[in-house]
């Protein structure tokens, strides 16, 4: 009988070991401080990767092409008139309207568009770029944009020539002239061309775009 | 002075708007590998509106960037604070869920968080939108769920010693079957052992 107890009291000691050995980890909450543990609280810098853009909205202007009937200096006109939000090439910095400021640890800035919407609700224009395999690359003459498609293009004051933008987020090569690298309160400015479709026949004079740029944590 | 003044605020630029968002640089991870079949609590993610003006920002799932590991189907992340509306300058908690449908594959999942900012559509001109993404990683492993949810970490501990205590009960045993006896010889007290044959004394 008296086997029978001292069995029992190892069991306890090797759980209690157990529970020792095992430490903090799993189901059990930590306890309260113990006397003589002191803890100290303090802040620390917190660490966000944000990208601003200024001034948020603007306006498409210096258009220009289309041909005969259909050519127009105060709208996009057909076939593949154009309008600019700054202007290329660039000669100043007021020629580069937007500002893009990333904050944050060392990261990438990717860039990207939406597909031109009208006012009215009708067909939309379908962004197109080169054609490099992609689904969405433009069909109209010169690799230019076809029948409601459209092209976005970006530029900066670093020679590079515009990037054509496609509808998923790529590197924003003129964010850090050639690369998308970005650091810590890194700026650019930029600026940007439209060209409009081949021809379409949605009736809107009110087209809208939405270009989005992306901060991203390094790989 | 009127045309001092008049000078001075034909010249002084207006207020510049802006639109600009932020996410937390450290990825989101789940403490400990997934099981298929599983629903768990991710960490919040953190947002900021670097811009001048509200914004409602939303979360999408989406993989931008290369890299090892599964995509993460949108399904699977549950994102509870879609549109929260954020002061400029001020920064916000998304609160986000994982379920691991019982046919997931084992292995690294890897996608990114993305926090768009509200940039809503204007007729007429060419909208500039902010975005932000961090990374959002876990395993899922083949383990079955079993019991493990409700037996506590110190469990394994006292089984590892249990089990060492019954290893040596049976090495015991085994050697006292065996015939192998530890002899224990006492000295009677106050007597000094014999000296070594070697030792001399004056």
């Amino acid at each position: 009988m008296r086997s029978w107890v001292w069995f029992a009291v190892a069991i306890l000691v090797v759980v209690a070991i157990g529970k020792v050995t095992g430490g903090s980890r799993g189901a059990d909450p930590p306890g309260p401080a113990h006397q003589g543990q002191l803890t100290i609280h303090f802040n620390a810098i917190t660490t966000f990767n944000t990208v601003t853009i200024s001034p948020s909205d603007v306006q498409c202007g210096h258009y220009h092409g289309g041909k005969y009937p259909n050519e127009s200096t105060n709208t996009l006109g057909q076939p593949n008139g154009m309008c600019s939000v700054g202007l290329y090439p660039v000669k100043k910095i007021q020629d580069l309207p937007i500002k893009i400021t990333y904050s944050g640890l060392a990261g990438s800035v990717l860039i990207k568009s939406g597909n031109a919407i009208p006012a009215n609700a009708g067909t939309e224009w379908r962004l197109c770029g080169p054609h490099n395999g992609e689904k969405s690359f433009c069909t109209g003459p010169e690799a230019k944009p076809g029948p409601y498609q459209f092209a976005v293009k970006n530029f900066a004051g670093s020679g590079l020539p515009p990037t054509t933008l496609t509808a998923y987020p790529v590197c924003d090569y003129q964010f850090d002239d050639g690369s998308c690298s970005a650091v810590r309160t890194q700026s650019q400015q930029e600026g940007f061309d439209i060209i409009g479709p081949y021809w379409q026949k949605n009736p809107s004079t009110t087209w809208s775009v939405t270009v989005t740029w992306i901060a991203v944590p390094a790989k | 002075m009127l045309a001092a003044l008049a000078a001075v605020w034909w010249a002084a630029p207006a207020a510049q708007a802006s639109v600009g968002v932020g996410v937390q640089a450290a990825p989101v991870r789940l403490s400990g590998a997934a099981r298929a079949g599983q629903s768990y609590q991710l960490p919040a993610l953190a947002v900021i509106n670097t811009g001048s003006q509200p914004e409602a920002i939303t979360v999408r799932v989406q993989r931008i960037m290369p890299g090892p590991g599964r995509a993460v189907p949108a399904t699977w992340v549950h994102i509870t604070g879609q549109g929260v509306r954020v002061p400029p300058h001020a920064e916000a908690s998304i609160p986000l869920g994982l379920s691991v449908p019982r046919s997931a594959k084992p292995g690294d999942y890897l996608t990114e968080l993305v926090a768009y900012g509200s940039a809503a559509v204007r007729a007429g001109a060419a909208h500039l939108g902010a975005a932000a993404a961090t990374k959002l990683e876990f395993r899922v492993t083949t383990a079955p769920a079993g019991l493990y949810w409700f037996v506590p970490g110190w469990a394994g501990w006292a089984a590892l010693w249990l089990f060492l205590l019954a290893l040596l009960a049976v090495a015991g045993t085994a050697a006292w079957r065996a015939g192998l006896r530890l002899r224990l010889v006492r000295s009677t007290a106050g007597r000094r052992p014999a000296d070594p044959p070697w030792s001399r004394h004056a």
